[in-house]
């Protein structure tokens, strides 16, 4: 595998398992659970990350590793959990 | 009535702090334990663990867990171990703990599970030398689980897991990774020993609820499925052996 493999003429496929394997092996960003999708030169990511910082870790990393592909970030900030919840009661 | 909070896969990193306390700090205003499901961080290394540690600090009650994968990353399980310890969060695997509270004496037996998938469509432990190795490691900590159920004589029992024991809780992700999600293995060890909840993560896109074949309530706790920063379940009445 060599980064000039990966180019908009790599079958979309490769691209997806090469992109999810960045994503999860790069420490930056280590998530396995994002969703990646590929048409023509675009990579587009989407899912649920809990910062910033690692919603531009995503992008970055995405972007050095397809540095032919463009690159859509879609990845959705979620830091506002709520506390608690209604107790489950069981026997 | 005993009074447990839950919660898994907060995946902890350097860029957490002041972002988990101020959702859990309160858990022990509506619990009498804290349960932790794995993944208590995004990559395993020391300085994520310090900063869950410090978000985790102001929540007064006894905390337990187990590790997850991403726990294991970085090679530091160890350490990683030795931290949570000196810091009041105890950690299992394939062990157990006792609690007391006023509602009686709760236990909790805990391991990280393993993948190999459910019944029906698991992973054999035949062919090639590395497919029995893998499939193995689960119908080993399969058997300590149920080993260590079998130990515990207090009122109540929950088992603590990161994978799932169950299909049920992993239904809503893709079906090509069901076998990378759990072993329903676990689930089986559980049934013979009995046990009146089993909490796990792991699972973020898949369902809260199920049960094991012999009707013991699973919860899939992944904080991002949730939702919550915990979940919270009472425990009535005794404790059911099978």
């Amino acid at each position: 595998m060599t980064d000039e493999f990966d180019t908009p003429e790599t079958p979309e496929v490769y691209v997806v398992a090469h992109a999810m394997a960045a994503l999860a092996s790069d420490p930056r960003v280590g998530m396995l659970d994002l969703t990646v999708t590929v048409a023509g030169d675009t990579i587009t990511v989407t899912g649920r990350i809990e910062t910033d910082e690692r919603r531009r870790a995503v992008g970055a990393v995405l972007a050095e590793r397809f540095p032919t592909h463009r690159i859509e970030n879609a990845v959705h900030v979620q830091s506002d959990h709520r506390s608690g919840g209604e107790p489950e009661e069981l026997s | 009535m005993i009074r447990l909070a839950a919660v898994g896969d907060l995946h902890a990193g350097t860029d957490s702090v002041g972002r988990i306390a101020p959702h859990i700090a309160d858990a022990a205003e509506h619990a009498d334990v804290l349960l932790l499901a794995g993944d208590l961080t995004r990559i395993g290394t020391i300085e994520e663990i310090d900063v869950l540690l410090g978000e985790l600090a102001a929540v007064e009650l006894p905390k337990i867990a187990v590790l997850g994968n991403h726990d294991h990353h970085a090679g530091m399980v160890d350490e990683l171990v030795e931290r949570c310890e000196a810091e009041g969060v105890r950690v299992l695997e394939g062990d157990a703990e006792v609690v007391e509270v006023d509602g009686g004496t709760l236990g909790v037996a805990g391991i990280k599970g393993f993948c190999g998938g459910f019944p029906g469509t698991s992973l054999s432990p035949f062919g090639e030398v590395d497919i029995k190795v893998f499939a193995e490691v689960a119908h080993v900590q399969a058997a300590r689980l149920g080993e260590v159920l079998c130990g515990l004589d207090t009122d109540h029992v929950v088992a603590l897991m990161h994978y799932s024991p169950v299909r049920d809780t992993v239904v809503g992700e893709p079906l090509e990774i069901y076998p990378f999600l759990g072993s329903g293995l676990f689930a089986e060890a559980i049934d013979r020993a009995g046990a009146d909840l089993v909490v796990h993560g792991h699972a973020h896109h898949g369902t809260e609820h199920g049960t094991t074949p012999g009707g013991i309530p699973v919860r899939n706790v992944a904080q991002p499925l949730i939702g919550d920063c915990y979940r919270v379940y009472h425990l009535n009445g005794h404790h059911r052996r099978s």
